[in-house]
């Protein structure tokens, strides 16, 4: 949050650093008068007997109410601040906490993918949260402040990158054994390349060009991957996990413990929970050649 | 140092009934008196030497989780391992250390300080110290057998109901509710004593702060524990008899779990927080040779607190979703809660720089305390600010914030305290010079742990995470957060090693060593058994300084109503202007607070176990021991 | 042994300065501890209910859910109806200890955990004759009901358990003029119930029909 790249963070930070500069001024003059006292009254004769009544009343109400009074002013206006994006948004985005991973629904466009959020870069987004188990939280520090995600509720808020790049997010609310390992990437993009991606993610795959990759598609349908995943225009129509239709083209895997490559997707795929102990998919009984086809296959999913 | 080894107006005063009290008030023997004692230095005493045992086998945990972020990917322990060691370091710290280590210096301290011989309902005293002893080793339990609470120090559900198999979270809610009951009577005990025991001419104006303290989170303790009793009952019974509070699909609400929770969560913080204040407020004015500065403004700071830190809890919320207004109003209240914690720093620091400054341990502490609370003070009025909250809650940030304000705002001045009253309560001194050295290390150490923390917060690093990727930015702070909490535990090793070395070879202490201000300075180190051979009659806030109190435990020495030798008794006085009233007649050793106790854990073991026919019979049990114990009044016999 | 009264009054009569009328007689420490007590458990019980509530409004569905069938009042009106006229002979009992009239002391307190009997009866017979099919564990709806009015049956029984002690205490002279005290106390305790229950029935029982 101290390098903020978007409206709601900009604004954040800004009120951190006056926080930040009152917190110091109040502090250092505070400690400072402790320390002289401590420092310099150890010899004194003369102790004074008076109440001291004023002293308290104007450092310690009169000067914090005053600073309160302004900080208060910050507040409100940070909220109001918050409410609304400065234009309409032209994107929503759907986004559902599972324990460890988010789904990412493209409504408009009619897609889902998970773990990776592309976003327009400059235009506000419109975010709707829910969640599908316990609760998390949707934060991404440089971008925008957290919120919650409950079950049975719909919290809508929005946010903005102001430049294309990728901004690291992960949930904030313990949710349970890999909470650690449950963080997202907000991709911002130039518009036209947005749009691309849009595009690109709609579509169903396509058939595998190679003998292994065919291979891989077979193992996939018939196996227990298709129970939990979907890979449209397969027969793999699974809803526990993530959406694997354009999984070669993420960066990284599982809710970003590792990155996205053969070697680490074929570890994932035969015993996930050495990778991320705890987490919900269970290892796989493939056989190797079984496991080299499959990841291949789903590696050639741009 | 103006104090002579034994005061000579308690040397008169004993010499007039000392033999006959200390006939009177002689304790049985052994494993027997160990059992059945119910005076409160012996009370107090267990109770700070329990809390202590709790906050070591917490610290290590602690220590534990900071080897684990040494580093981005170690693999000290699993991810289960260490979501069990946060969520038990934070509920055992906050509920098994803090407020009873706290109630332990109240048990002690409070009737010496008022001028009375012990609690008003000892029996009670015991009990409530019976049941932290043993619903403290029921949490503890849960640790080796590797089903410790995991969903963190405020459980939140869902996660803590259907998320959650196994005992974890039942360890949590019954440990809690068993808790409760100490903490719930321990309190109605201070509140009583404070309004009906004080000596003689204490009028409320003349209370010491450290009473006020204690009281007001008495108070507190009585309104915030019944949300949480309230939210643990229904979390165990949606977990065991499948009701459905909690439960959205059927009606149920998971919100209110967070309202209940924080209702009594935040009150708790200054539930903490007041009494170890009120150490403060007693170490500051006697170092500083003069009485504290704006005692009323403290005073009314202390119970303002108590009272407006019931409109706070949102705070802990704003990034549920919840409508703006709530978030503007309790953004208001949050940040009015200020006020009163500028006022009573003020007075500290306006008491030293009015006074002189007598530098020994304890005020090393006391000034560390406000250089660390001064700094927690101003990071929490930034979570006022909601935006600002929003960002930034539950990240690292809040882990340092609430550090400074529990570690420094509470166990400094609890460092403080123990290094002030340790002659008091054992009749011997502290070395002066390795005192600096406790000091030195203790209060680095706490700074390179927490210090750090902010800025990770800062940087995204969310709390409760087991671990991090490299090359976030976050691991430098790790590391410097992990050898500050090495250096934190030699600082508190060696306070150890302080301590037992003052036990076995340190000095005699005299009455009153440091020439202090308060009642308790006026009795033995450590004090007799019935603590003041007769009672004084206070003449003002400064009792040891007026130069009248003290004598009037020379005058009375032969007033029945003041000496009392018949048997246990106690004076009674009236609330506000501690007027007599009457010698009330008080109870002496008894088993029956232990065995009540005993049937409760039983109780509570058996529904862990879902044994409800053995809980029955505890109940049963618990039912028969206390109409044992209401049958034998003090008095009746 | 010397009674309390008699120490006090020797004291006095050696110093006649000191005596009544400028003492206070004030409340006792028991008194107090039992006032504090019962300002916690009303607060246990305000938590209940409004929780009751918070689950009200924010469940956007109908109150009481569909399936569950509204309360009944005949059973919850008698009984609270017992619970609220045991004070009266409460208050006696009160009198009777003042004035330690043993007799109407033992007699009192008899029709009082009669009361409360009837109380505990009543409400047994609403949860098994009335609502035979719904539980607990149903939908909140029923949590919170059943909750609510089982955790104030046990307060109730609770003090039954209290009202036996005081009359054998009274039987075996242990209670009466010299110590009034104890009925005194556990009096707040019932009048606490009795406050109670008309809260309970408002809520659980009048409430949904709003």
């Amino acid at each position: 949050m101290l390098s903020p790249a978007g409206p709601k963070a900009d604004s954040v930070a800004v009120l951190w650093w006056i926080l930040f500069w009152i917190s110091v001024a109040v502090s250092v003059v505070v400690i400072a008068m402790m320390l002289w006292a401590a420092l310099f009254r150890r010899k004194e004769t003369t102790v004074k007997h008076d109440s001291g009544q004023r002293f308290v009343l104007v450092l310690g109400v009169a000067i914090p109410a005053a600073i309160l009074i302004g900080t208060f002013g910050l507040s409100v206006g940070g909220i109001a601040g918050n409410a609304d994006p400065p234009t309409s948004t032209q994107v929503t985005i759907e986004v559902t906490g599972h324990r460890w991973w988010w789904e990412v629904r493209y409504p408009e466009a009619g897609f889902a993918t998970a773990n990776e959020i592309h976003v327009p870069a400059g235009t506000p987004v419109r975010l709707r949260l829910r969640t599908a188990d316990v609760i998390h939280s949707f934060w991404v520090p440089e971008l925008m402040p957290k919120i919650d995600l409950l079950p049975r509720r719909v919290n809508e808020t929005w946010f903005s990158a102001d430049h294309p790049g990728v901004y690291r997010g992960q949930c904030a609310e313990f949710c349970g054994t890999q909470h650690s390992h449950m963080a997202f990437s907000v991709v911002a993009q130039p518009p036209a390349a947005f749009q691309a991606w849009l595009d690109q993610q709609s579509a169903p795959v396509t058939a595998p060009d190679t003998e292994q990759e065919r291979q891989g598609l077979a193992v996939l349908e018939s196996s227990s991957c298709a129970t939990c995943h979907t890979v449209r225009g397969t027969e793999a129509d699974g809803d526990l996990g993530p959406d694997l239709t354009h999984v070669g083209s993420r960066d990284r895997l599982a809710a970003g413990a590792i990155p996205n490559t053969f070697g680490y997707m074929a570890g994932w795929v035969s015993n996930s929970q050495t990778v991320k102990p705890g987490n919900l998919m269970p290892p796989q009984q493939l056989t190797p050649d079984e496991l080299r086809a499959v990841v291949t296959y789903l590696q050639s999913l741009e | 140092m103006s104090a002579s080894w034994v005061l000579p107006e308690r040397r008169v005063a004993e010499a007039a009934v000392g033999e006959v009290l200390d006939e009177v008030w002689e304790e049985e023997p052994g494993l027997k008196g160990w059992v059945t004692t119910v005076n409160h230095k012996r009370i107090g005493r267990r109770y700070l030497v329990t809390a202590g045992l709790f906050f070591a086998l917490s610290g290590i945990q602690a220590l534990v989780m900071r080897t684990q972020l040494i580093g981005p990917e170690a693999d000290v322990v699993s991810p289960e391992v260490y979501n069990q060691l946060f969520s038990l370091h934070g509920t055992t710290m906050i509920f098994f250390f803090a407020t009873p280590m706290l109630f332990g210096f109240g048990n002690f301290f409070l009737p010496l300080m008022i001028g009375t011989r012990d609690m008003a309902f000892p029996r009670l005293n015991a009990f409530s110290y019976w049941v932290f002893l043993m619903s403290g080793a029921f949490m503890f339990a849960s640790l080796p057998f590797g089903v410790a609470p995991n969903g963190g120090w405020f459980a939140y559900v869902p996660l803590t109901a259907d998320f959650a198999p196994g005992l974890n979270i039942d360890f949590y809610t019954l440990g809690l509710l068993f808790l409760g009951v100490s903490t719930t009577v321990g309190a109605i005990n201070f509140i009583v004593t404070a309004l009906k025991m004080r000596a003689p001419g204490m009028t409320l104006s003349r209370v010491p702060l450290f009473v006020w303290g204690v009281v007001t989170t008495s108070f507190m303790v009585l309104f915030a524990l019944p949300p949480l009793n309230v939210a643990n009952l229904m979390l165990f019974m949606d977990r065991r008899f499948e009701t459905k509070f909690f439960a959205p699909e059927h009606g149920g609400d998971v919100v209110l779990w967070q309202h209940l929770f924080w209702i009594f969560g935040h009150p708790d913080v200054y539930i903490i927080v007041l009494p170890a204040l009120g150490i403060i407020s007693s170490v500051i004015p006697t170092f500083s040779r003069r009485s504290i500065v704006a005692y009323p403004l403290v005073v009314l700071a202390t119970v303002a607190t108590g009272i407006i830190s019931f409109g706070v809890w949102v705070h802990h919320m704003f990034a549920v979703g919840l409508a703006n207004v709530s978030l503007t109003f309790f953004s208001a209240a949050t940040l009015a809660i200020t006020i009163p914690g500028g006022i009573q720093m003020l007075a500290w620091v306006g008491t030293m720089l009015r006074g002189r400054i007598v530098m020994t341990t304890a005020m090393l502490y006391s000034c560390g305390f406000i250089v660390a609370f001064m700094l927690g003070g101003v990071t929490g009025v930034m979570f006022a600010v909601v935006p600002f909250d929003q960002q930034i809650t539950d990240s690292y940030f809040v882990v340092a914030h609430f550090h400074y304000v529990l570690f420094g705002g509470a166990v400094l001045p609890i460092l403080a305290g123990l290094f002030y009253w340790w002659p008091k309560m054992t009749g011997r001194m502290t070395s002066p010079r390795w005192g600096i050295w406790s000091f030195v290390l203790v209060f680095v150490g706490f700074n390179l742990t927490f210090f750090p923390m902010h800025i990770s917060g800062l940087l995204g690093m969310p709390r409760r995470i087991y671990t991090y990727e490299d090359g976030l930015g976050w691991n430098a702070w790790n590391l410097a957060a992990t050898l500050g909490s090495y250096v934190l535990a030699v600082g508190l090793l060696l306070t150890v090693a302080i301590f037992a070395h003052s036990l076995f070879r340190g000095p005699r202490a005299p009455d009153d060593p440091w020439g202090a201000n308060t009642l308790e300075w006026a009795t033995g180190s450590p004090p007799k058994h019935y603590n003041f051979p007769v009672v004084p009659t206070v003449h003002s806030l400064d009792p040891m300084w007026d130069g009248k109190t003290l004598q009037t435990m020379e005058t009375h020495r032969h007033d029945d109503e003041r000496t009392m030798t018949e048997e246990h008794m106690a004076l009674r006085t009236s609330e506000l202007d501690g007027r007599f009233e009457a010698v009330m007649p008080m109870p002496s050793d008894t088993p029956v607070p232990f065995v009540v106790a005993l049937a409760m854990l039983a109780g509570f073991t058996a529904l862990l176990f879902s044994a409800y026919v053995v809980a029955y019979v505890a109940t049963a049990m618990v039912a028969l021991s206390v109409t044992w114990w209401l049958w034998h009044r003090p008095g009746v016999e | 042994m010397t009674t309390l009264q008699s120490r006090t009054t020797a004291a006095s009569a050696v110093r006649p300065d000191r005596q009544a009328p400028e003492r206070p007689a004030g409340h006792t420490t028991a008194w107090w501890g039992m006032v504090l007590f019962l300002s916690s458990e009303a607060t246990t019980f305000a938590c209940l209910l409004a929780s009751y509530f918070y689950v009200r409004f924010a469940d956007p569905g109908p109150w009481p859910p569909a399936t569950a069938p509204p309360p009944e009042l005949f059973w919850s009106s008698l009984e609270t109806g017992a619970l609220v006229l045991s004070c009266v002979p409460m208050a006696v009992a009160v009198r009777a200890a003042k004035g330690g009239r043993r007799g109407a002391l033992v007699l009192s307190q008899v029709v009082v955990w009669l009361l409360g009997a009837a109380f505990v009866c009543f409400q047994v017979l609403d949860y098994v004759v009335t609502y035979p099919e719904s539980t607990i564990s149903e939908d909140a709806f029923g949590s919170l009901s059943y909750t609510i009015t089982g955790l104030h049956t046990v307060h109730v029984i609770a003090g039954l358990l209290m009202v036996l002690v005081l009359i054998a205490s009274t039987a075996v002279g242990r209670l009466g003029k010299r110590r009034p005290e104890p009925v005194g106390i556990v009096a707040l305790y019932w009048y606490f119930l009795a406050a109670l229950s008309v809260a309970v029935y408002l809520v659980v029982y009048i409430s949904p029909y709003w």
